[in-house]
């Protein structure tokens, strides 16, 4: 029916298809510059101006807010929060989603229910999760405590959330969402290896150790990579979970750079400050990708174009979702 | 050196039966083709000979020790494949190497092995490419070189040369039967291509259905078909087989079928088990019967196919018209000039004619027999 009536639209205005491409395309085109590129535009104009709300006058200050922001202890100690959330959820990730991508790629009976349902915890919104996770840990009432403490290995109220142990639960947290979508790659790619490999390193005497390095790890390699920038980049950018699990506490431990630019905005009403900190976070988080892709394709020619496209693609999505 | 003796191995997955019961020798040194078509079991057996396969009962031997528990990588092979199977990753040297550094074989023997092996197959100048950078043929010339580098005491192949175009499978075939005598080890080498079979192998085994249907050399399988499966399978083209009966009324013994009647060979009466009446079926190669197109004859010319150093005639008997018509291919001299319709006289000689009972089993040539 669509497109029946797209052709007959077309016959009726009598458009070439290159005519009919370029508007379709135009029109998608348009929709973007309205919805990301002005506002990208917008928030740098932004990042370099001083915003009085309350006088509803703005002042050109150039690069103040970022020369103020890297000599902020709080901003550094909120990126360094976000290297290690990242950094833990990355490693995490990376483990958890392969080896449970390695689990389901064997045949067992109810693997189709259990590929299903592994994807599940992906599909909880991320204030759920972190709502969940809330019930777990909470001293008192705590899913850990309650199972934990009539055991005796932990005391009752035993506090999880502690000062120096928020950011790694916070990142546990994390992982329990997105390690299921690296799963998710990893199990496409596994399958994509061809069976005949596996029989030939099997005659050439290679252990499972061994056919893991010399034949699983090589053919993935490109998945891992692109989830490693996907998990990267969520990560280091992640606000929803964190927000709703710690508000940033206890105390400033679990205060990552997206919440504190959140605070910037919506608490100080520091509008440049939060604009320019948006743009260093895009910054920390294109080197960081940019970083993987030279180390892991190095010398190698076929993932030019791939790799062209994610740093395309890296600061789009961080810039439309960071608060401005 | 190794023997490979297969005893009475059975390998079922669930109801379905792939290999039943099959009993097999294998020499040492010998190079020995599984033949059949697709289906039959033949990879079945290959795979649990390799130990990637373990039989549901029944033993394989190596020198006479069971290893059909064993892994593979605890049995002296190596193995070729039909994907070709190398490593994507690895240029044609480290493919090569891999199975000696899983050995841990010290560094510079590693060095001077593959460099030996990739002299032997003439791919000392692809060394650093990968596999994506090779041709067909070079591929596979990589493939035969991870496994001679080995140095296995027997060699297995699956179906290697399928996946490479026609002349090249007729360089390798040569290639293969040359690199058996070199390296005087085991082959085994499944394949469903009968010409590859006859051109290779010492013995011939012919499977059907996961039964072995004969083993013999390519020359008995050839001559001496044990059953009609055999005989249809070997040979190409395909036997001619043609259901009819015993007639022995007015004394002389007869076959007969529809629009054919061949007088019996002497001597082959008192072999037959029935009487007259009795059903059989004749059999004879294209190559063995003849055709005189002079000759007012039994037949019609349904169409002719040259191939350039033979001319095959299908020959009609029976209605001319027929929807269905019971076809008979003969090879005959290129320079026949033979058209559609035309009626001609087919000759077969006693000496290549076949008898075979309608269950299949061959009843003449007697074995030993002329």
């Amino acid at each position: 029916m669509a497109a029946a009536g797209v052709r007959a639209t077309r016959r009726r205005s009598g458009l070439s298809d290159a005519q009919f491409a370029l508007t379709i395309v135009g029109a998608v085109i348009l929709f973007n510059v309205v919805v990301i590129i002005l506002p990208l535009i917008y928030s740098i104009w932004i990042s370099l101006h001083e915003t009085n709300v309350i006088l509803r006058r703005e002042e050109f200050v150039g690069g103040e807010h970022f020369a103020k922001l890297l000599a902020d202890p709080a901003v550094l100690n909120a990126i360094g929060l976000s290297l290690k959330f990242t950094a833990v959820s990355v490693v995490l990730s990376l483990v958890i989603g392969l080896a449970i991508a390695l689990v389901l790629n064997e045949s067992f009976p109810g693997r189709a229910v259990l590929r299903a349902l592994v994807l599940l915890p992906w599909a909880v919104s991320e204030v759920v999760t972190a709502t969940m996770w809330i019930f777990i840990v909470n001293p008192t009432f705590g899913g850990l405590n309650g199972i934990l403490a009539p055991l005796g290995i932990v005391s009752p109220s035993f506090d999880w959330l502690s000062e120096r142990a928020a950011i790694y639960w916070v990142a546990v947290a994390f992982v329990w969402h997105i390690a299921p979508l690296g799963a998710f790659f990893f199990l496409a790619a596994l399958q994509t290896v061809p069976a005949d490999l596996y029989r030939a390193a099997r005659i050439d005497r290679a252990g499972a150790i061994q056919r893991f390095f010399h034949i699983t790890l090589p053919h993935i390699k490109y998945v891992v990579l692109i989830v490693l920038v996907v998990v990267t980049v969520e990560a280091f950018r992640g606000f929803d979970l964190v927000f709703a699990f710690t508000r940033g506490g206890p105390g400033t431990s679990t205060q990552i750079f997206p919440l504190l630019i959140y605070r910037y905005t919506f608490e100080f009403s520091q509008y440049g400050l939060a604009a320019a900190a948006s743009y260093l976070l895009i910054g920390i988080a294109l080197i960081l990708t940019t970083a993987y892709f030279i180390v892991l394709t190095y010398r190698r020619k076929e993932v030019r174009t791939i790799r062209a496209v994610a740093v395309t693609m890296a600061p789009a999505t961080a810039a439309a979702e960071a608060p401005a | 050196m190794s023997t490979v003796t297969i005893d009475d191995v059975v390998k079922s997955y669930g109801d379905v039966i792939a290999v039943d019961s099959l009993t097999l020798a294998i020499e040492n040194k010998e190079f020995v083709v599984l033949l059949g078509p697709s289906g039959c079991g033949k990879t079945t057996i290959l795979n649990m000979v390799a130990g990637l396969d373990v039989p549901t009962s029944g033993h394989i031997r190596f020198d006479g020790e069971s290893v059909e528990h064993l892994p593979p990588e605890r049995r002296d092979i190596a193995m070729v494949f039909q994907s070709i199977a190398l490593y994507p990753h690895k240029n044609v040297y480290n493919n090569i190497a891999f199975p000696l550094r899983m050995a841990r074989v010290p560094r510079s023997e590693i060095d001077s092995r593959v460099r030996s092996a990739a002299a032997l197959l003439r791919i000392e100048n692809l060394l650093d490419r990968r596999p994506h950078q090779l041709s067909g043929g070079q591929r596979q010339r990589a493939a035969l070189g991870r496994a001679v580098v080995r140095n296995p005491a027997v060699f297995l192949f699956d179906e290697p040369l399928s996946a490479l175009d026609a002349k090249l499978r007729v360089d390798m075939r040569l290639e293969i039967k040359k690199l058996h005598e070199r390296l005087g080890a085991t082959f085994v080498y499944v394949t469903h291509d009968q010409v590859e079979a006859l051109t290779m192998a010492d013995r011939i085994a012919v499977l059907d259905n996961g039964r072995l249907q004969q083993y013999g050399t390519p020359d008995e399988i050839y001559q001496r078909p044990a059953n009609m499966v055999v005989a249809g399978f070997v040979g190409s083209p395909s036997m001619n087989f043609v259901p009819g009966r015993l007639d022995g009324s007015d004394g002389g013994w007869r076959f007969a079928s529809e629009g054919l009647e061949v007088p019996l060979p002497a001597g082959m009466r008192e072999h037959l088990p029935g009487g007259a009446g009795s059903e059989v079926v004749l059999g004879i190669r294209p190559e063995g019967a003849g055709l005189d197109g002079a000759a007012g004859g039994t037949g019609w010319v349904y169409a002719t196919e040259p191939v350039g150093s033979d001319l095959f005639v299908d020959v009609s008997f029976g209605q001319p018209d027929a929807l269905e018509p019971r076809l008979f291919k003969i090879r005959t001299r290129p320079d026949l000039r033979l058209r559609s319709g035309q009626p001609v006289a087919v000759t077969l000689p006693p000496e290549h004619l076949f008898f075979f009972e309608p269950a299949g089993r061959r009843i003449w040539p007697r074995d030993g027999g002329a």
